[in-house]
């Protein structure tokens, strides 16, 4: 899946797209953090339980020891990537005619909705706490008018640039819409005026 | 000894299963070609490094030894 087949899906060819979102990097940084105190945790155990076998003579069993402590690096590396794949493949895409979301729930489970530019009724941005305040990220919501309901970019930076955005685009999609029917109005009022060319 | 090694292949098959589905769904559901195959690349590479390293630890761990201590 590349960015073309997103975006060009349907009949559109002329979309621009505005922004490629993913969730903030603090988000990703702080569970990674867990997993480095894990690890670190982990590596100090061995180290005092290698020591202690060594100095009660129990040699044995220190290569187990050795075993199980590298048996889970792996299980944390791995686990690391199951992170980074729920975060990379999370995307959000503001474009000219509309917004996707691509959502990865799990391995096995993935969602990807849109959102024309018509349907949006309110947009809202929402910084919570320290952390966000002091990285600028936070969510925003959209309401919509369709089946979808609420529409939210989870832990994107920048989330009121990202409001206003689509606030923009909203009003924009609105007075294209609302134009056509202003065109023929004066059509026809003028041609009710001077009569038929 | 069976058991372990038993338990060790049990083991080693759910390492490949889990690996196979971050490698699927790395190549398959990237935005970017270039980032799937370097973190894909990153990813292979480190980890046959962590799993030679256990097999190393595996192999090295005296099990006839280990069974003495455990009957005595």
């Amino acid at each position: 899946m590349n960015l073309d087949k997103i975006i060009h899906s349907t009949t559109s060819t002329q979309e621009k797209t505005y922004a490629i979102l993913h969730r903030h990097w603090f988000d990703l940084a702080s569970r990674f953090i867990l997993i480095v105190m894990f690890l670190i945790f982990i590596t100090w155990c061995a180290l005092y339980a290698a020591a202690y076998l060594n100095s009660t003579g129990d040699t044995q069993l220190i290569p187990v020891v050795y075993f199980l402590t590298s048996f889970l690096y792996l299980i944390a590396w791995i686990y690391s990537f199951f992170i980074w794949v729920d975060y990379f493949l999370d995307i959000w895409i503001v474009t000219s005619a509309r917004v996707v979301n691509v959502e990865q729930k799990g391995f096995f489970a993935r969602n990807t909705s849109e959102l024309d530019y018509v349907h949006v009724q309110d947009v809202t941005s929402e910084i919570q706490g320290i952390i966000q305040t002091l990285f600028n990220y936070g969510d925003v919501y959209v309401q919509t008018a369709g089946a979808e309901g609420k529409f939210m970019f989870r832990h994107v930076a920048r989330p009121e640039k990202i409001k206003t955005l689509v606030m923009h685009l909203n009003r924009q999609a609105i007075s294209k819409r609302a134009h056509p029917n202003a065109l023929i109005k004066e059509i026809q009022d003028h041609t009710d005026h001077h009569g038929p060319e | 000894m069976a058991a372990f090694l038993l338990m060790y292949f049990a083991f080693s098959l759910c390492i490949l299963v889990a690996c196979i589905i971050v490698i699927f769904h790395l190549m398959r559901y990237s935005l970017n070609r270039k980032i799937a195959l370097y973190t894909t690349i990153c990813f292979v590479s480190i980890t046959l490094l962590l799993i030679l390293i256990n097999l190393y630890f595996f192999v090295n761990i005296p099990f006839a030894e280990l069974e003495l201590l455990g009957n005595s």
